[in-house]
């Protein structure tokens, strides 16, 4: 009985990875790289060069969209075939902020009605899905038929192999992805909160990958983590969209328990060897 | 180079210094008794009592002097300095509260204020609503503490020296407990006979002994710690004995030399052992350091440095036997009398005993942590850092499991939260980085910027700031929710600091922890920032004062939006952001303070009883029917408000009128004082290449007691509080909350009546330098918004409608009526404070110069109105003006017509021909967080004078963090006074008199003058 499920699974699996890589990926030749930052934080310290297999990456990151999917697939499969070994029994794959996150005395204030955001703001569909945990971002990886890419992996797509500083290159500009500073000036990027996935194309990275500094910080699949963190602790980068230029560096880094989610944390997924 | 303002500083000084010796205030008028004089045998034996040094390894108040009999004492108001305020109405001042565990009963402690301190407490029937008695306690009562069995209640009153203890059954006072000024609050073991006590001045905790069972709860301090008195003194080969074998026969101490005695006298060597050790620390004392090699830690034989012993010899080396019954006796001594919390200047408040009685947790009003009492142990054992004060904790503990939520009420993270660093932006030291930013040094002639190529670029800033944008107008409430069953003490650092257990020090949601901030948080066009979980964003109202737990219901006070807030405790909540969720506010009176809540299966079941400090009342609400009723406690015989410095302080202490319902003055003067952080209140401005001016630097909050010495100049002499304009009020109401619709409603409709072809600018040089330039003719628009809305908010508070320029006479008054200094508890006999007090005189050392008593600050000094100056002094060109910052917006003020009701002859001045330093304000600076100079820089007294690395310079408790970063890499304290050096952060020079010259001793000598300092 349980083969039998497991195979029923495995094909169901397939069948929506298929789907699922319909979204463009990059591809990421093998080779080595430059990573970490010398000029940056203590856990970006040393530079140093590092050779990766050739991989795919999503082109951009897992939108709500996407996610969506994945939600309605585990609502009728279950998520046994799909969940890392370590997630807890019974876990619910649904976004934070998909659930109500404002208290009911405060949703029908004067002061709710001046906030930025509301029950809508995190659910679009063409948003980077946010509010989701490392177990979830993992799952879903799986379901989509890759996995979430090692932090060398990611950092060699968003930067390319010579050490760049942002993925466009050496010199910052406002205009190339959705940071955060000088909101009470009036937001350069357009965006308070997340940007649609792939909003910014002049901010490709050498490989094509978009959004891979700033918008939403992403899960990646270590867990040696940041100075600092508790152990164990997946390891995320990318910066966020209210971070400065310096934080959303590719090289940036910071880690949290897998459990942790936050309106600023999203994922996106390599797909193996091609 | 600086001969000319020197000489005429040096002048100056002098005369000061005459004036200084022959007219210093009252209290300090002792004669100077030097410690060795002091502790002198001789025929009569040693010296007892008051002037005599404290055992306990810290200054102290009188109580606690060698050999001192305890004597009752309250602590008398300090006088104001104004001599012609205006007459207040006599105000009760309803602060603390309990409630008798039979639900029949409420005591209310009517605190009074600084000025005028009350003496009472009043009885509450809960039944008839009505006060049916009151009862002589001690002065300004502040906290009740109900004992366990109901059967007594403790008084704790600030300005005495003793609580006072009411029987429940009889509803008078039938006994006193000694205890020291400025305790706080209590927490009571759960039978009853023992009780922890904090203490603000001390930055201790003390322990209570007590026996219920006596008719008078005979209750008694067990003292902590000390220096082992009998092992120095008593015996054959007792310390003092080993100490002249060595130090005094064979060596140099026979008499006192390099501030140390080992010579005949015994007591004398005691307390020169005593000042030269720090207890439990033998290598952090100097005693020992002074005598040991560098490599071993010392400087004995440091020749190279500017102190080493004499001849430059090593004396022990640690396996020494000499070494080691020294190192033993400090080892074995505890600083005390109480339990030490927190970093210098801790200010430990509220109070939290876990269920099973093992831990008190301690919120801290002076540094940024709650601290974690071992209580088998005795002593701290780590800490949660909160990067904000604490106002309240509570512990709220599961009935059916040992599980713990610790809860606290506290301020914002605001700027100061966790610096991102931006070197490739702003804070890029690359002057051909588009993001640079420059100094702004003006040419005198033209008063213009000077070019850019003659700027330097500034680099990092010395601001801490974790968010997207600068955060000055995120002025923010907390409250933070830790289960504990996660928060594991870590072991200490090897250099024996303690280290935190948890940084909460950020708007995030763990199963470990949670925390919440303003619902208000980013709603304004300046605190949009992005960057604050919107699930965290739920604290309604402002300034957290005080939690009540009561069941799964917790309820805060709110104090400066007149609020009582239900929150609902879920801790099996799914997601961590839903175990605290606010389910209800009811109004309360102007100011609440403290809530109690009715205990169940009496007459108060289901009633939470609020105190309102400003009301004169308490609320009882009825969460059953959410009906809250106000009580009159105190001295309603005329209305409140009922004079302009009334009206000065619901705007200085409430939110009420601020635009987005957070903003109050003493959100960061916290109490009048500080919050103990750097905010951008008064930013040292950069340029970009472009000319656009932009913030690059923040400022130590200042107490606001002593103003009326200073005013109308504060922060350096750049920062005026009346004008319209420019003044602090723009916080409260910034005219850019009315460029959108802000929380009390939506005004940008709403037109000033004269025309646009009509409206001038009040002044055309100063409008061209603003930034409320860019808005042109519409910011004639925006005052109107901003009047309109308050005229609606007077008319509701006050009964009658008043402009916004009218606060800048309410808040003059409330100045000058000057009712926060408070009395000093430490011993002003002291030999150390004697001592420091003629250091603090001395020319060599030059305090006074700018310190002259009585005001013991001036505004009237030139010093930096030197045109030969080498170094600018940035921190004098502040973002808020982005303005001709050498002309005092006061000046223009009164070129404009504006006169004033303070001092009306003070028409401002010119900073650039008449100088612009107002040095900061002395007196009272005990009481206030211990962040001190420009930028906040300073995090003890001893760094604010002492010269970078003086050998004086001790270990900070914890390693100090600012924003989450080591503010100090080693843990030490540094200090920042004859920089003569532009420091590489933070762009700025200090001096503030000479005193690298001084030895160890007298550094903590003028450290103690300065916080004896009435």
């Amino acid at each position: 009985m349980k083969l039998r499920l497991s195979i029923l699974t495995l094909t169901a699996l397939l069948a929506l990875s298929a789907t699922a890589q319909d979204a463009s990926r990059v591809l990421v030749p093998a080779g080595s790289f430059v990573m970490g930052d010398d000029g940056g934080a203590p856990g970006e310290l040393p530079e140093r060069t590092v050779a990766v297999d050739a991989f795919e990456i999503d082109r951009t990151e897992v939108s709500n969209a996407d996610y969506e999917a994945f939600v309605a697939w585990v609502a009728e499969h279950g998520d046994a075939a799909v969940r890392h070994a370590e997630q807890a029994d019974g876990k619910d794959h649904t976004p934070r902020y998909w659930k109500s996150f404002r208290p009911a005395l405060l949703r029908s204030t004067g002061m709710a009605d001046l906030q930025r955001f509301d029950d809508s703001t995190f659910r679009q569909p063409d948003h980077p899905v946010v509010g989701v945990d490392w177990f979830d971002a993992h799952a879903y990886c799986a379901w989509a038929g890759g996995r979430l890419p090692t932090e060398a992996e990611w950092e060699k797509a968003a930067r390319g192999t010579g050490g760049a500083t942002w993925p466009w290159g050496d010199e910052w500009t406002w205009e190339r992805c959705n940071s955060g500073g000088y909101e009470r000036a009036g937001e350069r990027d357009g965006w308070t909160y997340s940007a649609p996935v792939g909003s910014y194309p002049t901010g490709a990275s050498p490989y094509g990958a978009l959004d891979m500094a700033g918008n939403v910080a992403e899960w990646t699949a270590d867990t040696d983590g940041a100075e600092g963190a508790p152990a164990g602790a997946p390891v995320t980068n990318g910066g966020r969209s209210n971070r400065y230029p310096s934080g959303v560096r590719p090289a940036a880094r910071a880690s949290w328990e897998p459990t942790y989610r936050a309106f600023a944390l999203g994922f996106r997924c390599v797909g193996g060897t091609p | 180079m600086h001969r000319s303002w020197f000489g005429a500083a040096l002048g100056a000084a002098l005369l000061l210094l005459a004036l200084f010796v022959g007219s210093g205030p009252p209290h300090l008028d002792a004669t100077p008794t030097p410690l060795h004089a002091a502790a002198s045998t001789s025929d009569a034996g040693p010296l007892t009592g008051p002037g005599t040094p404290s055992k306990f390894g810290r200054l102290t108040s009188p109580r606690w002097a060698w050999g001192a009999e305890y004597v009752r004492r309250d602590l008398q108001p300090v006088a104001n300095a104004n001599p012609f305020p205006e007459p207040q109405p006599h105000r009760d001042h309803p602060y603390g509260l309990a409630v008798t565990p039979d639900g029949t009963k409420l005591y209310v402690a009517l605190a009074g204020n600084e000025a005028e301190p009350g003496s009472e407490v009043a009885v509450f029937d809960v039944a008839t609503r009505q006060v049916t008695g009151r009862v002589q306690v001690g002065s300004m009562p502040t906290y009740l503490g109900m004992h366990p069995s109901g059967a007594f209640v403790v008084v704790i009153n600030r300005f005495s020296n003793y609580a006072s203890v009411i029987s429940t059954a009889t509803d008078a006072v039938v006994s006193e407990i000694p205890l020291d000024f400025y305790c706080m609050e209590m927490a009571w073991s759960a039978d009853g006979r023992r009780a922890w006590v904090s203490n603000r001045y001390l930055d201790q905790v003390l322990v209570l002994e007590l026996d219920p069972d006596t008719p008078d709860y005979a209750a008694k301090v067990l003292p902590q710690g000390g220096f082992d008195e009998a092992a120095f003194l008593q015996g054959d080969d007792n310390l003092h004995t080993a100490l002249v074998q060595s130090c005094g026969d064979a060596r140099c101490h026979r008499r006192a030399r390099g501030g140390f005695y080992a010579g005949e006298d015994p007591f004398k060597s005691y307390f020169s052992a005593i000042a030269n050790s720090v207890a439990g620390d033998p290598d952090e004392s100097l005693l020992l350091r002074a005598v040991r090699s560098v490599d071993e830690g010392g400087f004995a034989d440091d020749r190279a440095g500017s102190n080493f012993h004499a001849g430059g010899e090593v004396v022990w080396r640690r396996e020494d036997a000499g070494y080691q019954a020294v190192a033993e006796w400090i080892s074995a001594a505890r600083v005390g009398p109480g339990i030490p919390v927190g970093n210098f200047g801790s200010k430990p408040s509220g109070l939290a005993l876990s269920a099973d009685g093992a831990r008190l947790y301690v919120g801290n009003q002076g540094t940024q942590e709650i601290s974690v009492i071992d209580l088998a142990r005795g002593e701290e054992v780590t800490g949660i850092y909160t990067q904000s004060l604490t106002t309240s904790v509570r512990v709220w503990a599961d009935p059916d499991s040992d599980r713990e939520l610790l809860i606290a009420a506290s301020m914002g993270l605001g700027f100061g939260a966790a610096k991102e660093r931006d070197p490739y932006g702003g804070e890029t030291g690359d002057p051909d980085n588009p993001a640079a930013q420059y100094t702004v040094v003006r040419d005198l002639a033209t008063t213009e910027p000077k070019p850019l190529e003659e700027q330097t670029v500034l680099g990092a800033f010395d601001a801490v700031d974790g968010t997207a944008a600068f955060k000055m107008a995120d002025i923010q409430n907390d409250l933070l929710l830790v289960d504990l069953a996660h928060l594991q003490v870590p072991e200490p650092a090897a250099n024996g600091q303690l280290r935190y257990a948890l940084r909460a020090n950020r708007y995030e949601a763990h199963d470990a922890w949670v925390r919440y901030t303003s619902d208000s948080a980013e709603i304004l066009p300046q605190d949009l920032g992005g960057d604050i979980p919107p699930e965290l964003q739920r604290v309604v109202g402002a300034f957290p004062e005080d939690v009540a737990i009561a069941g799964d219901r917790a309820f805060v006070v709110m104090a400066s939006t007149s609020e009582l807030v239900e929150w609902k405790i879920d801790p099996d909540a799914s997601e961590a952001s839903e175990r605290l969720v606010p389910v209800a506010v009811y109004e309360t009176g102007f100011r609440p303070t403290r809530a109690a809540v009715g205990p169940a299966g009496g007459p108060a079941q289901g009633l939470v009883f609020v105190t309102n400090s400003l009301g004169e009342t308490i609320s009882v609400v009825d969460t059953s029917t959410g009906e809250s009723v106000e009580y009159v406690v105190g001295d309603l015989s005329r209305p409140f408000p009922d004079s302009d410095a009334e009206r000065g302080e619901v705007f200085v202490t409430t939110s009420l009128f601020a635009v987005d319902g957070d903003t109050s003055c003493t959100s960061c003067h916290i109490y009048g004082r500080s919050d103990g952080r750097g905010w951008g209140a008064g930013q040292a401005i950069a340029q970009m290449n472009d000319g656009t001016l932009v913030g690059g630097g923040l400022l130590a909050i200042p107490h606001l007691n002593n103003l009326y010495a200073i005013q109308p100049f504060y922060f350096e002499g750049t920062h005026t509080a009346f004008d319209a304009q420019f003044d602090d009020a723009r916080e409260h109401v910034a005219l850019q909350g009315f460029t959108a619709p802000n929380p009390h409603g939506d005004f940008t409709q709403l037109r000033h009546p004269t025309p646009e072809a009509e409206r001038e600018l009040e002044h055309e040089e100063l409008q061209d330098k603003m930034s409320t330039a860019s808005w042109g003719l519409a910011y004639d628009d925006l005052r109107e918004r901003r009047n309109a809305l308050v005229r609606q908010l007077t008319m509701r508070y006050f009964g009658k409608a008043f402009a916004f320029r009218d606060f800048q006479r309410f808040i003059g008054e409330y100045q000058a009526a000057e009712m926060r200094l408070v009395p000093n508890p430490f011993d002003q006999a002291n030999p150390s404070v004697v001592r420091g007090r003629m250091l603090f005189g001395d020319l060599g050392v030059g305090c006074v110069v700018c310190h002259p008593p009585p005001a013991f600050a001036s505004k009237d000094e030139a010093l930096y109105n030197n045109e030969e100056r080498t170094l600018p002094s940035l921190v004098s060109f502040t973002d808020r003006e982005k303005a001709f910052t050498l002309v005092s917006p006061h000046w223009m003020d009164s070129v404009n017509g504006y006169e004033r009701d303070v001092e009306p002859w003070e028409r401002g001045r010119i900073e650039r021909t008449e100088g612009h330093v107002t040095s900061f304000a002395l007196r009272g600076m005990f009481d206030r967080p211990f962040t001190f100079l420009h930028h906040g820089r300073a995090l003890s007294v001893r760094e604010s004078f002492a010269a970078p690395d003086h050998y004086s310079l001790r270990l900070f408790r914890y390693s100090p963090l600012k924003g989450g970063e080591h503010a100090r890499e080693d843990g030490r304290e540094r200090g920042f006074n004859e920089l003569s050096f532009i420091e590489e952060r933070t762009y700025m020079v200090d001096t503030h008199g000479a005193t690298s010259h001084l030895t160890a001793l007298q550094v903590q000598d003028l450290e103690h003058f300065l916080l004896a300092i009435e």
